[in-house]
């Protein structure tokens, strides 16, 4: 599955159905050549939230500790395992911790027919940075 | 002041399961009520966030709650209290602990230590010209060796005053500088360890006050790499490593944790008496390590190309 042109015409990448993504938990995707997903989907009902897995704190911080473990336990803030930033999960903005005041990035994504899909320019601008 | 290191470091988190599971595939040991131990007995114990046992949390994301310091005997622990009791209150547990706040509020407390002195082979590896490490027919490459974290090897701290703060742990506990990044902060070691550093902190605004990292002592390079590809392997989240500090020469892998901080391998690290000269550089990326790899999957040489036979 690669990038494709929606009905209204923008490239977008489907990340994966939206029953793939338990309701209300998160799910990453996108896996660069190190194994390490590029962003991170989360679910609440019909909708999807779509960040790059990336702390504003650190340029090369991945905000997960495992697999897909990127919530608290009550499954209302994004967590960054480094150093316990929170996350709001509908705008991505940080509450506490080291990024106080900085959001996440956060991908244009639409639910089509059941299919999750997102807008990922700023993941390639972003894996390039990366990987400089 | 006859300080050994950090002894044990208790948490309040969010996710006790969580943790639990990540302390155990780190290589830690369950001695029972969510407490973690290495080989010695040095330790992580966790608690849920809400535990009203917990000394109280900073007003930051971070989610420890207080570093048990190791003395190395009881004459250390009343000179500690006696000279803490001067300005701040400092409380005492029935076992004997003595508990306060340090001059940036970070909740500490004091025991004598309850590590057990460990007595296992280093890393041995042949060497041309060398003494062999090993003899014929000992084989290097196990895939099966345990890997266990030996100690608690240190700690670091975001602070949002570097002066104080150091200030504090020299001048009021003994510890000694062996190495500084101008502006960013000092390593150091208390008098009664002779490893390159136990504690390290970096200047931060103060919102942002808390642990940066926690680290163990591994066997050395190998069994750093073992234990690290196997937090790979389980799908953790490796964050920066492995690679080789310059201060203090340790091989570091540090990765994410639900502990809300880093959590660190390390191995190697040198050793320092009162005959060292502290270095003084700036932090930079090339003085923060001497070289750095990522893990990538597994592969193996083959014969021709793909597609010819
Ligand atoms: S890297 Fe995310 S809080 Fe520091
Ligand atoms: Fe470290």
């Amino acid at each position: 599955m690669g990038p494709r042109r929606s009905a209204s015409g923008e490239i977008v990448t489907p990340l994966c159905a939206l029953s793939d993504i338990p309701d209300g938990g998160a799910r990453g995707f996108l896996p660069n050549h190190r194994g390490r997903d590029q962003v991170l989907a989360i679910r609440q009902g019909n909708r999807v939230h779509v960040y790059v897995n990336n702390c504003p704190h650190y340029d090369r911080a991945p905000l997960g500790w495992k697999k897909d473990a990127f919530l608290t336990q009550d499954g209302t803030h994004v967590l960054c395992a480094a150093h316990g930033a929170l996350f709001r999960i509908e705008d991505g903005a940080c509450v506490i911790g080291p990024c106080l005041g900085q959001s996440l990035t956060a991908l244009p994504s639409d639910v089509v027919d059941g299919e999750v899909v997102v807008d990922a320019k700023l993941v390639t601008e972003n894996f390039l940075k990366g990987s400089k | 002041m006859r300080i050994i290191g950090p002894d044990e470091l208790i948490f309040g988190v969010d996710n006790v399961e969580a943790c639990r599971a990540f302390l155990l595939d780190y290589g830690l040991e369950d001695t029972g009520n969510d407490r973690f131990a290495a080989l010695d007995n040095t330790a992580i114990t966790v608690r849920s966030k809400d535990d009203p046992g917990l000394p109280p949390p900073l007003p930051t994301a971070t989610m420890l709650r207080q570093t048990i310091w190791g003395v190395e005997d009881q004459a250390t622990l009343d000179a500690i209290e006696a000279e803490l009791s001067k300005d701040r209150e400092v409380a005492k547990t029935e076992d004997g602990m003595i508990m306060c706040k340090d001059d940036l509020n970070f909740e500490i407390a004091f025991r004598v230590s309850k590590r057990v002195e460990l007595n296992l082979p280093a890393e041995m590896i042949n060497s041309p010209g060398a003494r062999p490490g090993r003899g014929p027919n000992v084989v290097g490459a196990n895939e099966e060796a345990e890997a266990k974290p030996r100690t608690l090897s240190h700690i670091v701290f975001f602070t949002p005053d570097i002066e104080k703060m150091s200030k504090f742990y020299i001048e009021r506990l003994g510890f000694v500088i062996t190495d500084q990044f101008t502006n960013t902060g000092p390593f150091l070691r208390p008098q009664a360890n002779d490893d390159h550093h136990v504690l390290f902190m970096i200047q931060t605004p103060d919102y942002m006050q808390g642990l940066e990292h926690l680290a163990f002592h591994m066997q050395g390079p190998t069994e750093l790499m073992l234990a690290g590809s196997r937090m790979i392997k389980k799908g953790y989240e490796s964050f920066w490593g492995p690679g080789r500090h310059k201060f203090g020469s340790n091989w570091f892998w540090y990765f994410n944790s639900p502990l809300g901080t880093h959590v660190e391998y390390d191995a190697d690290m040198d050793k320092h008496d009162g005959d060292w000269t502290f270095r003084d550089v700036p932090m930079s990326k090339e003085a923060s390590q001497m070289f750095l790899f990522e893990n990538v999957e597994k592969w193996a040489p083959g014969g021709p190309p793909p597609g010819k036979s």
